[in-house]
């Protein structure tokens, strides 16, 4: 009975310790990479492979970096959960804040580690319309296609955004404590570029 | 033992019933930070315990009370020991619930207390208004989970650990009555903590009413909430 | 490093030299001794540290000085706790927190003060109706966490400055 207790308490007293080591891993460890385009081309159909290379954006469209500016709503998110935005900010009427709480007043022009706070010149929320939140990847594809829900941008534009925005850039390099969008900016742009040139089929 | 077969409870019973003896018996205590003892005669011996009233049946017959011989009571001194000189806080508070995506909203709420002798009134008000923001945040926001994902972690701030803001509280509808004390020479009470400690079922309650469930573990999120009206 | 000069309560400081990495609530209450303004949680959640920023257009904001480094308030002018009180004469918002008892501990007080400050002056320009007095200062203050007071005197204390002078804060 005793040496059962112990060993409860032993496995219980290891297990704690790992476990925080993982959460610090989450946080600070490498970010996963992006397959690049030349590795679609086992996939035969060409619209098939367009999806595909699409599904593969996804990782990075889906990531905590992208999604938490591109709410659903008109409060951004905040970490690697996906949490309401603390303190309670809100879009306000340019998506760059309310009157008594613009963004710009804590998240200037590039990320102050010593702060946690991440920075960028336009820091901002991106437009109702541009809500990825709670969307399947087959939605976010229609709606980054469609010059009405994308900034009215040319699909020839969006590889230049995507590829080489500042802001969009900063989902790469997001500071302390934040995981990095998924491979790098150009990685990304490589995809996109590949997407259009299939077609730009949507994955379903 | 060997040789002897055990008794049992009815056939007991029935002996002592035959014989018209005891059969059931009925004792009343009294402590005062000690227990009060008694002796009684009892089929012609005396008999001690720390009971000071006691009452036998015999047979089927009715409970008579036994006169005791002696009674012995603590001393009235014992009643200083420890004496709680809080307070006593009731609160009452109205919420509405948005159906479709678990909101809450405390539109109304009333504290009543009594704390004897108010030295200074105004920052007793305040520390009311501040123990009912401090119940909300308890019963509505606030959550330390144990482990890898809890504030264990050494990653918490004020941005996980929620506490009340404005926005959460009634600030215009929050009414704290301060009850006069009740003797002319009452003391003052101590009333830092109380004013905190209702607010929390009474919001639990508030909830139980609207929506029929009882939330057992706490914070009660709009998500709990929304699922409870779905 | 940074070379930084700023005003702080109408009085120039700098130019000096200043780490890149130094915050902006480490040097006000390290380097120049001035502690009114507090270090809350550190992340912009409690504004115990929040400052007055006067922008060059006329308007004003407060803002936090946990987050944001010294180095990037250079050339700005700002206001603290410290700088309300004019000739040793409190302001009518200072005595109105007195008067009200709307602080307890103390620690949040300076932003709320920074805060409400920046309200007075912000309907002073636009001013509001009666009927919208107390929904605007629960917007204005609901950025700034209080664990003492639940909130409710500061409000009061505010709403009374403003309608003490109707004419200059109310439509």
């Amino acid at each position: 009975m005793k040496s059962e207790m112990r060993v409860k308490v032993l496995v219980a007293a290891v297990a704690l310790p790992m476990g925080m080591l993982t959460a610090y891993a989450v946080a600070d460890g490498p970010s996963d990479g992006l397959a690049t385009p030349e590795s679609f081309s086992t996939i035969g159909d060409t619209a098939t492979r367009s999806a595909a290379l699409f599904t593969e954006l996804g990782k990075v469209l889906t990531h905590p970096r992208c999604v938490n500016c591109h709410p659903a709503g008109d409060r951004p998110h905040q970490g690697e959960l996906g949490r309401l935005h603390q303190p309670p900010v809100e879009r306000g009427a340019d998506g760059h804040g309310l009157v008594a709480m613009r963004c710009s007043i804590c998240h200037q022009a590039a990320n102050f580690d010593p702060g946690r706070v991440p920075g960028n010149p336009i820091w901002q929320l991106a437009p109702r319309e541009m809500a990825w939140e709670g969307k399947t990847l087959g939605e976010i594809c229609a709606q980054i296609k469609d010059p009405a829900r994308n900034g009215g941008r040319s699909l020839e534009a969006l590889v230049d955004h995507i590829g080489t925005d500042h802001l969009v850039g900063w989902a790469w390099a997001p500071g302390f404590g934040r995981r990095p969008a998924p491979g790098t900016q150009k990685q990304a742009g490589a995809l996109v570029e590949a997407w259009v040139k299939t077609g730009a089929a949507c994955p379903k | 033992m060997p040789g002897l077969t055990p008794l049992s409870l009815p056939s007991i019973a029935a002996k002592a019933h035959a014989r018209n003896d005891v059969t059931g018996a009925m004792a009343h205590a009294f402590s005062r930070w000690g227990w009060s003892r008694a002796t009684f005669p009892i089929a012609g011996q005396t008999w001690s315990a720390d009971i000071d009233a006691l009452a036998v049946r015999k047979g089927g017959g009715k409970y008579a009370r036994l006169d005791r011989s002696s009674v012995k009571y603590p001393p009235t001194e014992n009643n200083r020991f420890g004496t709680v000189f809080g307070a006593m806080c009731a609160t009452l508070v109205r919420v509405e619930i948005v159906r479709a995506t678990g909101v809450l909203r405390i539109a109304k709420a009333y504290s009543v207390f009594e704390c004897g002798k108010a030295l200074v009134p105004e920052i007793v008000l305040g520390q009311a208004q501040g123990g009912f923001a401090m119940g909300v945040g308890y019963a509505l926001l606030e959550t330390l989970p144990p482990y890898e994902d809890g504030p264990g972690n050494g990653q918490w701030n004020l941005g996980q650990y929620l506490i009340a803001r404005g926005s959460d509280l009634p600030l215009c509808d929050l009414e704290i009555e301060v009850l006069p004390p009740v003797t002319p020479d009452e003391p003052p009470k101590g009333i830092a903590e109380v004013v905190m400690i209702p607010v929390v079922p009474a919001l639990l309650n508030a909830i139980f009413d609207a929506t029929g469930r009882r939330f057992q573990s706490l914070p009660v999120t709009q998500t709990m909430l929304k699922g409870a009206l779905a | 490093m940074t070379t930084l000069s700023l005003t702080i309560n109408g009085r120039a400081h700098g130019p000096m030299d200043v780490r890149d990495d130094l915050t902006m609530n480490d040097f006000l209450r390290e380097h120049l001794g001035m502690t009114g303004t507090k270090f809350g949680c550190g992340a912009a959640q409690c504004l115990s540290c929040a400052v007055i920023v006067d922008n060059p257009d006329g308007t004003s904001y407060a803002g936090p000085t946990c987050v944001v480094s010294a180095a990037s308030f250079n050339g700005k002018a700002i206001r603290t706790v410290e700088g309300h009180a004019k000739n040793g004469e409190l302001s009518a918002l200072q005595k109105a927190f007195i008067d009200h008892f709307a602080f307890q501990c103390g620690y949040c007080t300076a932003g709320f003060l920074n805060e409400s400050q920046v309200l007075l002056e912000r309907l002073a320009k636009k001013p509001v109706v009666r009927a919208d007095l107390e929904k605007t200062i629960a917007e204005a203050l609901d950025s700034h966490l209080c664990r003492c007071t639940g909130y409710i005197k500061y409000h009061e204390a505010v709403r009374d400055v403003i309608l003490a002078d109707p004419g200059r804060y109310l439509v």
